[in-house]
């Protein structure tokens, strides 16, 4: 009996009140997103299987407001370990029209680039993420505090943004820097004032090029030895994307410039990804991406980081796409590439 | 000569006493019609539009439809028929699709013209028919014919709270309700049959009727029907 009339009951309690004959938006919007990867490493004979799960909970306040919360859940690949974030719980002021509006504060997704858009797997079209966000690149100052290149990062902070159909405009006021990791539930959280502008223009529909400009600090003094006072980083990320017919295309520059006691050090990066429709099954995807950093030494060796995977996909529904995918690898220091292959089974579904 | 004078007027006799023996009963192959109305006993929702991972603002809000719109009325054990092709339209406008569902018979084209001024796509995996019409943007317009009787549920890959519905049917006794909720199905094979209201999230109402020749028969609805015990 209860079978049969909770999926009723539970419409009833979520269905905003109104005539049975119309249907109105749902209070809440609720989709879920897993994956599963087994990735080999060919060169150094490694299997490593990570999993993710994650949940975008949104809900209706009325008069536009709303609450936001993603929490997540992921077994690390490489140490097996399970990680609970929770990546967005915010408040959202959204007001649409011809010159929209949008107030948003608490946990808020990154104000910066684009590769922190595309962290949910449904929304990735490789197995890998770009390698900007997770992989460490060598400090740039002695013995300091490791850093990325641009953190996924879901900084306690403020934003505004003002948008029409062919600009978008944002600030934004975060408590973390952008090249360092911030965990919700970490208690080494390195809190900095990072202050952020952004904006973009889409000059016809499907084309958007945009930028953002970041200045705050990124590492309090006594973190390396010779870190005798806080130092400030300003970064730089300048983002396009292109989509038309069965074609998308996306890319992201990044340069940081940080104090450090050698003067300004700098580090950049870069990715390009694609992914084409072959078949409603079928499609590829694939992603170069290099990373330019120095050694903190007074000489300023080089060092690099460069990527690429390709990746063949096949959606058996809406819902479950499976992923295969080829990788190669050239680390920071090392002059031989890594050689990775990797499955990948993704499922994604709107509950509501 | 076989074929005698006498021989021929009583053939002209017996095909006259049978046309007259068909015109007496000419109600007999006369079909008959289903007429009716449906409504919705419960409140009906819609998914939500989300830009949480967006850098712009979406400058639309998703308005309130008729869900009597949404419902289709069929002769669920019609036998198949040859039927007209048809073109129908379904808009990609606010961030949905409108209508969310139409109804066609085999062989018609569905379009999708794009209101908006953002890019849209439109796939479907089903069974019935697997497509991908890519993205296009606002004054654009894709079709697909579809070929094979059933349902197709149709998406946008970038708008993952849009959805419709096409039901392809192999005859002609369907019906989308009018915003009254009202239907006609003309023209229905007078017998025994299986009435069946169908809404995308209410699921199907199969009801029996006797339809009977020249005659229009009546059939209401109420969704959704709780499943007898």
């Amino acid at each position: 009996m209860w079978n049969r009339l909770a999926p009723w009951t539970l419409v009833l309690l979520i269905a905003a009140p109104s005539a049975a004959q119309q249907a109105t938006p749902s209070v809440l919007s609720i989709d879920s997103a897993t994956s599963v990867d087994f990735t080999t490493d060919a060169t150094n004979d490694t299997r490593a299987t990570g999993v993710f799960l994650d949940s975008l909970i949104v809900g209706d306040f009325g008069h536009n407001i709303e609450a936001i919360v993603r929490p997540q859940v992921q077994r690390l690949a490489n140490s097996g370990e399970w990680n609970r974030q929770i990546w967005v719980a915010e408040m959202r002021y959204e007001r649409a029209g011809p010159v929209a509006l949008r107030l948003e504060g608490g946990y808020i997704p990154s104000p910066i680039g684009l590769a922190n858009l595309t962290l949910r797997p449904q929304a990735n079209p490789t197995i890998a993420l770009p390698a900007e966000l997770f992989t460490s690149i060598p400090s740039l100052e002695i013995r300091g505090p490791r850093i990325n290149l641009l953190s996924g990062i879901y900084p306690l902070g403020a934003q505004a943004t003002v948008s029409s159909t062919h600009w978008d405009t944002r600030v934004a006021v975060i408590d973390t820097s952008p090249l360092r990791l911030r965990r919700v539930f970490g208690s080494t959280n390195p809190r900095f004032t990072n202050v952020t502008i952004g904006g973009g223009v889409t000059p016809f529909v499907g084309f958007r090029i945009g930028a953002s400009l970041t200045h705050g600090g990124w590492m309090k003094a006594g973190e390396s030895p010779a870190g005798t006072e806080d130092r400030d980083a300003n970064l730089v990320t300048i983002e396009a994307e292109l989509a038309f017919r069965h074609t998308s295309l996306g890319g992201e520059w990044v340069n940081d410039a940080l104090d450090t006691s050698f003067g300004t050090r700098h580090a950049s990066g870069w990715y390009l990804q694609g992914a084409q429709a072959l078949a409603p099954r079928w499609f590829v995807a694939g992603r170069v991406e290099r990373i330019d950093t120095t050694l903190p030494l007074p000489t300023a060796p080089e060092q690099d980081f460069r990527s690429g995977e390709a990746t063949l996909g096949f959606r058996f529904t809406p819902e479950i796409t499976l992923r295969g995918s080829y990788r190669t690898r050239q680390l920071f220091g090392r002059d031989t590439w890594d050689h990775l292959g990797a499955v990948s089974l993704v499922w994604y579904r709107r509950w509501m | 000569m076989i074929f005698s004078a006498r021989n021929a007027v009583l053939l002209a006799v017996a095909i006259a006493g049978l046309s007259v023996m068909t015109s007496t009963n000419p109600a007999a192959q006369e079909p008959g019609s289903v007429r009716g109305r449906v409504s919705i006993g419960i409140p009906v929702t819609m998914k939500r539009a989300t830009s949480t991972y967006s850098r712009s603002v979406p400058t639309v809000t998703l308005a309130p439809e008729s869900e009597l719109r949404h419902v289709v009325v069929y002769v669920k054990d019609a036998p198949k028929t040859a039927v007209q092709p048809v073109r129908a339209q379904i808009h990609q406008r606010n961030e949905n699709f409108v209508p969310r569902v139409v109804a066609v018979t085999v062989g018609s084209t569905v379009e999708f013209p794009n209101d908006d001024p953002i890019y849209h796509n439109v796939f479907s995996l089903s069974r019935t028919k697997t497509f991908d019409l890519g993205r296009f943007p606002k004054g654009k317009s894709r079709g697909e014919r579809f070929d094979k009787a059933g349902i197709v549920k149709v998406f946008c890959q970038i708008h993952s709270h849009m959805a419709a519905t096409v039901m392809v049917f192999d005859h002609p006794w369907f019906a989308i309700a009018d915003e009254q909720g009202e239907f006609d199905l003309s023209g229905v094979p007078p017998g025994m049959h299986q009435i069946t209201a169908w809404h995308e999230r209410l699921g199907e109402t199969t009801l029996p009727l006797r339809v009977e020749p020249g005659h229009a028969a009546t059939i209401d609805f109420v969704l959704p029907v709780p499943a007898q015990p």
